[in-house]
């Protein structure tokens, strides 16, 4: 286990504030059993507010109110307030469609500092479609606001086969309302999205042509504070460095209060992080068994332990490795080194022709 | 931008003293960049109230032996190549 003075202290983190929410996405980061009774017992704004000041004595930099749909929180103002008050970097993350100009004006004033909406698609049939309600005009009208109040604007695409083909359209979307960053996200495969797997997953084809079409509008330069384009790691060689490594960046409280290193490590058993409801965040993140558990390297089996990019990508996504090979500590199967890389060719090799259709976020498993 | 551009930090995108690390960063929509002495002191200068003549001629006085002319221009270009920088004049 690493000393608490070789742990870098967290830039990030992210408050998940609620897990419900008006839209019903296939791919939903929520875990499977979000409307579970735990999930159901939220923190406190009492308990919020401890936990941004908190994050801040540990060296957050930027808070994420994200969910869920934050704005079903009605205690948003007041945490907002506060984090502006300790000089966070304050983000809101809203599928849009309750961002009224009352209350967008009233973040604004009380120190809110940018605003991600995401949309699902380029077109109002596709994209209610995809979120499981009509949200389409209320997204677009909500990014207009963030842009007509003079705050940064991040629109959110998340990509998958239904709707990849339509990536160009996507990003022009994003140029008209005049987006200052963009993020053209495939979906990765935990949770809702891994449920969906085989209606989600893109084609070879699909893909190698959205690449040609964000290079091209990466190249045009529209999007002042640029698009970040992340590819589904499952046609990639090495893995991706998973939330830039295992309690080394970013720090999660879920609406219930448990910290944890990443949106998804909950499905990963035996692993203690700690609620905050009965320990500081400053344990969670420097004492808990689970945040320390896949720090640093000595953890790492072969091949990462001999792999000259071990530092590069932290051995890949630990939650991925337990979904596809029961082992958590096991490397990445996405990289082309696993021994259990066949595992991603079949699935890969078995993707339907036609794209199937999902199951939405609130249907019975 | 040029000698008379007055540049000024683009709207979403400020600079913040941490306590906790005792360190100056710029910190912008999902992401923070540490901010060493000199780039801390020209980015309180891009208040689009200064000129970049004006902002070299004032760090002059305080680092009369720096090259920096040039480090105020670099800097200034990668920053406004992000899109954290505006020419207020533009």
């Amino acid at each position: 286990m690493l000393q608490r003075d070789e742990i870098a202290r967290p830039f990030s983190l992210v408050a998940e504030l609620t897990y419900r929410c008006p839209l019903r996405c296939p791919y939903c980061s929520n875990p499977l059993n979000w409307q579970g009774e735990a999930y159901r017992q939220e923190l406190a704004t009492a308990d919020w507010l401890r936990v941004i000041r908190e994050a801040r004595q540990l060296g957050v930099l930027q808070l994420g109110l994200t969910g869920g749909e934050p704005l079903l929180r009605n205690d948003l103002e007041i945490l907002v307030e506060t984090a502006a008050e300790l000089g966070l970097y304050t983000t809101l993350v809203t599928a849009g469609t309750l961002l009224t100009t009352q209350r967008a004006t009233k973040l604004r004033a009380l120190g809110l500092d940018h605003i991600q909406i995401s949309i699902q698609d380029s077109r109002a049939m596709e994209s209610d479609r995809i979120a499981g309600m009509r949200s389409f005009e209320q997204k677009i009208a909500a990014a207009g606001r963030v842009k007509e109040l003079g705050l940064p604007l991040t629109l959110n695409f998340v990509l998958h086969r239904h709707n990849l083909d339509r990536i160009a359209e996507m990003i022009a979307l994003a140029e008209t309302l005049q987006a200052d960053r963009v993020e053209l996200a495939n979906t990765q495969y935990y949770g809702w999205a891994l449920h969906n797997q085989n209606a989600l997953l893109p084609t070879r084809e699909q893909l190698a042509n959205a690449e040609q079409v964000v290079q091209a509008a990466q190249k045009r330069g529209k999007i002042p504070m640029g698009i970040l384009y992340v590819i589904p790691d499952y046609y990639a060689d090495y893995p991706k460095p998973c939330m830039g490594g295992w309690g080394s960046r970013t720090l999660i409280v879920t609406p219930n209060g448990d910290g944890l290193p990443c949106q998804a490590a909950m499905a990963i058993p035996n692993l203690e992080f700690g609620n905050v409801r009965d320990r500081t965040l400053d344990w969670i993140w420097f004492e808990s068994a689970g945040m320390n558990r896949f720090r640093g390297t000595s953890w790492m089996p072969e091949p990462c332990q001999s792999c000259d990019r071990q530092m590069v990508d932290w051995g890949g996504c630990r939650c991925q490795a337990f979904l596809l090979t029961q082992d958590e500590s096991a490397t990445d199967p996405v990289c082309h080194l696993s021994p259990h890389h066949t595992q991603i060719q079949s699935i890969l090799a078995r993707l339907p022709r036609q794209a199937e259709q999902f199951v939405y976020r609130d249907c019975d498993q | 931008m040029n000698g008379q551009s007055c540049p000024r930090l683009a709207c979403g995108v400020r600079l913040f003293w941490d306590e906790v690390r005792q360190q100056h960063f710029l910190l912008f929509p999902e992401g923070a960049i540490k901010l060493n002495r000199t780039a801390q002191l020209i980015l309180e200068l891009c208040d689009r109230h200064h000129t970049i003549d004006q902002i070299i001629a004032e760090l002059a006085i305080q680092f009369p032996d720096a090259n920096l002319k040039s480090d105020v221009y670099q800097l200034i270009a990668q920053i406004t190549q992000r899109g954290f920088l505006n020419d207020a004049t533009a």
